[in-house]
């Protein structure tokens, strides 16, 4: 037999055509409702233990596509099986209950704690909403609670603060153990470290390394800054008004990019050697109003390659015709 | 000097107790409203609560050869029409008029917070409630009280209820209000994600963050409901006869006010001295509990 015809395990998260279109109130009674298309029918495949970046600039989309795969944002279509389980056809009660197994950690750890609880309860919460024989005393929870403090760099007598004493990354840490709290298969990260300073982020996005080698969560890595992504991922998806423009795993995206984009992108990280020869390649114009998208590929108007076939048709995302490995994908004219 | 050598465990308890008691006068002293009101409220309830003791005469008792006698000091605000004594009536008419802005206050705040809840959080009850107070605001709060009592039989209960239902809608729209910004907070979208249910996010994150507006709005209710009880009462729609009530004392007074003006000051002064407490705590509350609401005005 080859190896093809073995059944390949089904990936832990599975999108297919996501889509969400945010509908505006109508301007005049006869006019139709605006929309804006955040997310654009967007695919992809996230394995047990590994991390997936969802890359690209404000608005394109990448924040949606987080919060779609967890239903806070309710999708306008497609699909999105978790462990084979389609998550969209659950009951807002079945829906409650798949929760234990997918978390999200938000960007803005200031907002996402609520400012009266102390850090124990904020971390208790997740524990009381399911029902588990390894937390079910009072004093269990306790013993949890404080493990998670531990496991996530805080003190455990810190579990009566509120979440005004702590710092920014010891408030993202305490997120983290709230994420973490009901062993979740996937989390959700939005933006984690963007808020947090520079020396902290280190120490965050190390943590929660180390949290996957440790307990096996894939992460959903939602982010802008192409140095932590580069750090954390394996494999990374660039994202341009609500399409995933390429997709591969780390090292191809980031040595050999094949969109157009996806090399502007990586042309404007600032190099770490001084001195060192810049080839920064800009986009053409400022980013496109998502009311009126561009026709055919959306990137068209600020690609400096663009030719006729750009205008009038949409790429699909394919193989790049340089070839590499089997996984990469790319949605340009050009490159395929 | 003595003072210089203090041990350290003395002076941080020296330092802990009057910390916290000079933060309070300060607190108090920044909000004269606040004290005023609460001084002027508690005389008056402290009368009324303890009109069963201090009242002279029975509130009822009818003294047809002692009418229209001035303030003495064996009737102290001086007799009605019917020779009633009217301190004691003033006292115990207090009773009446506190319970019912009480009661009007919890009740439709609580309401009010169900209701507005319900509008924010549930998607397809929104378009109801909201219509349904708005229906409710059209009618002035007074006349749909009076209506309210039309259909219903005088008593403490049908009162309360009949000014109740025209307070609610307040409370709904602010409570709508609250609740449109605080579920766009992070941390309650957070707790959606937790899979905490719906009423344990309204519970533990959402009520605790609007109790402040809605204590200073159930002030104000009861303030108003005080006012409306007693108008209802001096148009006669109110309380029944055998409960004292201020409105009612006005009511029975006015048509001798040439001869016994007393007989209506007093009662009238009570109330007037009630609601203007009720509201400078109102005012101090908001001012103290939500300086950016009380820069505004």
């Amino acid at each position: 037999m080859t190896p093809q015809s073995i059944v390949t395990p089904s990936p832990l998260l599975d999108v297919t055509n996501l889509t969400k279109h945010f509908v505006l109130s109508r301007r005049a009674p006869w006019a139709p409702a605006p929309s804006v298309k955040a997310v654009d029918g967007v695919s992809f495949a996230l394995d047990r233990g590994e991390t997936l970046s969802l890359v690209g600039e404000s608005g394109c989309g990448k924040t949606t596509t987080g919060k779609s795969v967890l239903r806070l944002i309710e999708p306008s279509g497609g699909s999105i099986r978790l462990d084979g389980e389609d998550v969209l056809s659950l009951s807002p009660t079945q829906m409650r209950r798949r929760r234990r197994d997918m978390q999200i950690v938000f960007q803005d750890p200031y907002a996402s704690l609520n400012p009266r609880l102390p850090a124990g309860e904020i971390v208790a919460e997740p524990l009381r909403n399911f029902d588990d024989p390894a937390w079910r005393s009072a004093r269990q929870r306790e013993d949890r609670i404080a493990w998670l403090f531990s496991r996530v760099g805080l003190r455990p007598e810190a579990m009566r603060k509120l979440p005004a004493e702590f710092s920014g990354g010891q408030r993202q840490r305490l997120g983290i153990a709230r994420a973490l709290a009901l062993n979740p298969k996937l989390i959700v990260c939005d933006e984690p470290v963007s808020a947090l300073d520079v020396s902290v982020q280190a120490q965050v996005v190390n943590l929660l390394m180390d949290l996957q080698a440790e307990f096996g969560i894939a992460y959903l890595f939602v982010a802008h800054d192409l140095a932590v992504v580069r750090h954390i991922s394996h494999r990374v998806a660039v994202m341009y008004l609500g399409r995933i423009v390429e997709i591969a795993d780390r090292d191809t995206l980031f040595n050999n990019p094949a969109h157009p984009y996806t090399r502007m992108l990586l042309s404007s990280v600032p190099s770490p050697r001084p001195g060192a020869k810049a080839e920064r390649v800009l986009p053409l114009g400022d980013p496109p109003s998502p009311f009126k998208p561009p026709s055919g590929c959306g990137f068209h108007p600020r690609c400096p390659f663009a030719r006729a076939e750009c205008r009038e048709t949409a790429p699909a995302l394919a193989p790049p015709a340089a070839g590499g490995p089997p996984s990469h994908r790319v949605a340009c004219h050009l490159a395929a | 000097m003595t003072t210089v050598s203090l041990a350290p465990a003395a002076a941080g308890a020296a330092v802990c107790t009057p910390t916290i008691r000079s933060r309070m006068r300060r607190w108090l002293r920044k909000h004269p409203t606040l004290i005023v009101g609460a001084a002027l409220l508690s005389t008056v309830a402290a009368l009324s609560v303890a009109a069963p003791w201090i009242a002279s005469h029975d509130p009822q008792a009818l003294d047809p050869l002692a009418r229209f006698r001035p303030p003495s000091a064996e009737h102290l605000f001086g007799t009605d029409a019917m020779g009633r004594d009217l301190f004691s009536r003033t006292v115990w008419g207090g009773r009446a008029s506190l319970s019912v802005g009480l009661l009007v206050a919890v009740l439709a705040t609580s309401a009010g917070v169900a209701l507005g809840l319900l509008a924010g959080f549930v998607r397809w009850a929104e378009g109801p409630v909201m219509r349904l107070m708005d229906g409710l605001m059209a009618i002035p709060d007074i006349l749909l009280a009076i209506a309210l009592m039309a259909v219903t039989r005088a008593g403490l209960t049908t009162v309360v209820v009949a000014i109740t239902v025209p307070q609610v809608p307040r409370v709904v729209r602010l409570v709508r209000s609250l609740a449109l910004s605080l579920r766009e907070r992070q941390y309650v979208e957070a707790a959606h994600a937790l899979g905490t249910p719906l009423p344990v996010i309204l519970i533990r994150h959402v009520l605790p963050n609007m109790i402040t507006p809605l204590i200073v709005q159930a002030t104000f209710i009861a303030a108003t409901a005080i006012l409306i009880e007693a108008l209802l009462s001096f148009l006669g729609v109110g309380l029944p006869p055998q409960i004292p009530s201020w409105g009612t004392m006005m009511a029975d007074a006015r048509n001798f006010i040439a001869i016994a003006f007393h007989a209506a000051l007093f009662p009238g002064l009570f109330l007037a001295a009630t609601v203007l407490s009720v509201n400078l705590i109102g005012d101090g509350l908001r001012d103290a509990l939500d300086p950016r609401l009380a820069r505004q005005l």
